[in-house]
């Protein structure tokens, strides 16, 4: 299980990068905003993607909707982890496809629920 | 700032249009030409004067505005940093204190998961070693040990209560650590609220220069248009989108504001009523 962890801030890839290794993942690989993220997912080997929103370049929301426009990548499970919290942007991102919604600031618990759910229902 | 927000002098120079136009007007009647267009050019002199002031006095304010922040944030010890000690261009500078806090925040984080990252594997081989023990101890009390056994124990246990104190020293002074790393939020809010106060200073030199500007018109006797109204409205839109999209960044105020969820269970609830 690979994951791709996208995030301007280097410390909270960081701190999700931790989390996700105390739940077990160990194979976790990092981008800093959409545009960086897009060619690593294209390479393929990526099974799970946890995408911040509001970043420099190309937002998590424009990496989602081209995520889920591409043949190749648009069953890739999708976790968005944001401080985004109007509703209408939820609302947003569950229309384009996302298969999970945490708001910062976040827990540990919060998040494994998400994930456990996430893979539960993608099998 | 001071008497940015004083237009008596532009009430005055109402005052003496009115009463000089009546003058210009009865020169006028009595066929004065000269006289009136000395009028004339006293008027005009004393509008351009007037743009002046008020010019002036706005430049003024935002200078002070923008050289007082510099001074303060300069007394810091924080940031000495600052090449050559001369004056340097604040607003400029506004976003390198901003670059300085990220750094700071970012130190911080570092080092408090550095030191976690150190503690836990100390805190795990203490548990680690209780557990071996606690086993060690209850085969002890179970059967009948030799006076050797419970020697080795004894030697066991100092050992044991030895590694204790040195993993406790390790873990306190890590905790420490942890502790002095959070005085970057002491910096980083005194910066934060000095970039705020020189933005509110701008921001309300910006509405004086727009009500200035509205006398200025006044006095130059131009009107202004309202036309650009309706272009402004059609791009709003379209800004409200690109806001969607980019993110509108960590919300304040989510308690009270109704479209924005104040916690997960009301993310879950909305994706929930979706169908998620």
């Amino acid at each position: 299980m690979k994951i791709l962890i996208v995030d301007d801030f280097s410390t909270m890839r960081r701190i999700i990068k931790n989390l996700l290794r105390d739940l077990g993942f160990n194979n976790t690989v990092e981008a800093d905003d959409g545009s960086t993220a897009l060619p690593v997912l294209k390479n393929g080997g990526i099974d799970f993607l946890v995408t911040d929103w509001n970043m420099p370049g190309m937002s998590g929301l424009e990496l989602l909707e081209q995520v889920r426009a591409d043949p190749n990548l648009c069953k890739l499970p999708i976790l968005m982890v944001t401080a985004e919290a109007k509703r209408e942007q939820i609302i947003r991102a569950a229309q384009a496809g996302v298969n999970g919604y945490v708001v910062k600031p976040f827990t540990a618990a919060v998040l494994k629920e998400k994930i456990d759910k996430i893979f539960e229902r993608v099998g | 700032m001071a008497g940015l927000e004083d237009f008596a002098d532009l009430h005055n120079f109402e005052e003496v249009l009115q009463g000089k136009a009546k003058e210009l007007l009865e020169l006028l009647d009595k066929g004065n030409f000269a006289g009136a267009m000395q009028i004339l050019a006293e008027l005009s002199e004393a509008r351009n004067h007037m743009l002046y002031q008020e010019v002036g006095r706005l430049t003024r304010g935002l200078h002070e505005a923008i050289k007082e922040f510099n001074i303060d944030v300069e007394n810091s010890t924080a940031f000495q940093a600052s090449p050559d000690g001369s004056e340097i261009s604040e607003v400029a500078n506004a976003n390198e204190r901003l670059n300085y806090v990220l750094e700071l925040t970012e130190n911080a984080a570092n080092t408090t998961m550095d030191m976690v990252d150190v503690s836990m594997p100390v805190a795990e081989e203490m548990g680690e070693q209780a557990r071996l023990l606690r086993q060690d101890w209850k085969q002890m009390a179970d059967s009948q040990s030799s006076l050797s056994e419970l020697k080795d124990l004894g030697r066991t246990t100092e050992s044991f209560l030895q590694e204790i104190e040195k993993g406790s020293d390790t873990l306190n002074k890590n905790f420490t650590e942890i502790l002095l790393a959070q005085g970057f939020q002491d910096i980083t809010g005194q910066l934060i609220k000095r970039v705020i106060g020189l933005v509110s200073d701008v921001e309300t030199s910006l509405v004086q220069l727009v009500a200035v500007a509205g006398k200025v018109d006044q006095i130059s006797g131009l009107t202004s248009e309202d036309a650009k109204d309706d272009a402004s409205e059609v791009d709003e839109k379209a800004v409200a989108e690109d806001n969607l999209v980019k993110g509108h960044g960590p919300q304040l105020h989510k308690e009270t504001s109704t479209d924005v969820v104040a916690d997960q269970d009301e993310v879950d609830d909305l994706l929930s009523s979706l169908g998620f």
